[in-house]
């Protein structure tokens, strides 16, 4: 009997100390609200920014050139915060110049020269639903 | 006099159920958001098709619309792995709450 009570309190020490290593191990890193005002202001930037397309890109450039190296520092925050590699390749995909999305995008502006408007309202709908997968992620972080 | 095994029995059902309303929901919500995600891509390509066909776009702009649904793809299944992963950080704290709760009961 004695050696059932004593293997029951072990059983329940164990327990216990694996809830406390468990509670300190984090899966994915906490809201961060420089994050968040990174991410919103660049996509407002970014909207805007595009806007233009169907002008000179050669008008632009120096404002463009702007654009991305904010992004880019956007990615290397996000990059440097521990449990946040999610979220930092969001930022990888989207300011990838070789990809598919705003990094892309502004390259094929640069390729041929000026975008059509219609063209342009796709496009920015396609990047403003690609801000809101990086938005509604460190939103849902907020406890 | 105290049942552990009872206990135990006790622990684990409180686990289940804290499991299937946490976890069960999150992937019923996964599952539609998925759906919705796919029925827009192709409400999408659809539409950059006619433009296309009516010389609206260029193909040039045809094809990086076309690529983009690819990165935002990418874009959409990284949110939801991010999604999972808070949900299951959810779960996680609330059987430890619920846990130490019922050792503490047990206790004093």
């Amino acid at each position: 009997m004695m050696t059932k009570v004593l293997r029951h309190s072990v059983i329940m020490l164990m327990l216990f100390a694996s809830f406390c290593l468990i509670a300190g191990c984090k899966l994915i890193a906490e809201y961060n609200q420089v994050a968040y005002e990174y991410a919103t202001s660049l996509k407002a930037e970014a909207l805007a920014l595009m806007e233009k397309a169907s002008e000179p890109y050669a008008d632009h450039e120096e404002d463009v050139e702007e654009l991305m190296l904010e992004v880019e520092k956007a990615y290397e925050y996000a990059n440097g915060l521990p449990k946040n590699e999610i979220s930092a390749e969001q930022w990888k995909i989207l300011k990838d110049k070789e990809g598919t999305l705003l990094g892309s995008f502004i390259e094929l502006w640069k390729k041929e020269g000026q975008l059509s408007e219609i063209s342009i309202v796709e496009a920015k709908e396609v990047v403003s639903k690609n801000f809101d997968q990086i938005i509604e992620l460190e939103v849902a972080r907020i406890r | 006099m105290f049942d552990f095994d009872d206990f135990l029995s006790d622990l684990l059902d409180g686990m289940e159920d804290l499991a299937k309303d946490m976890l069960g929901e999150h992937a019923k919500e996964a599952l539609q958001d998925s759906k919705d995600f796919l029925e827009e891509t192709k409400e999408d390509l659809e539409r950059w098709t006619k433009l296309l066909a009516k010389g609206d776009i260029s193909k040039e702009e045809f094809e990086w619309l076309v690529a983009s649904a690819k990165g935002s793809a990418k874009m959409y299944a990284l949110k939801e792995a991010g999604l999972t992963l808070i949900k299951i950080e959810r779960f996680k704290n609330a059987v430890i709450d619920f846990l130490v709760g019922k050792v503490f009961a047990l206790i004093f």
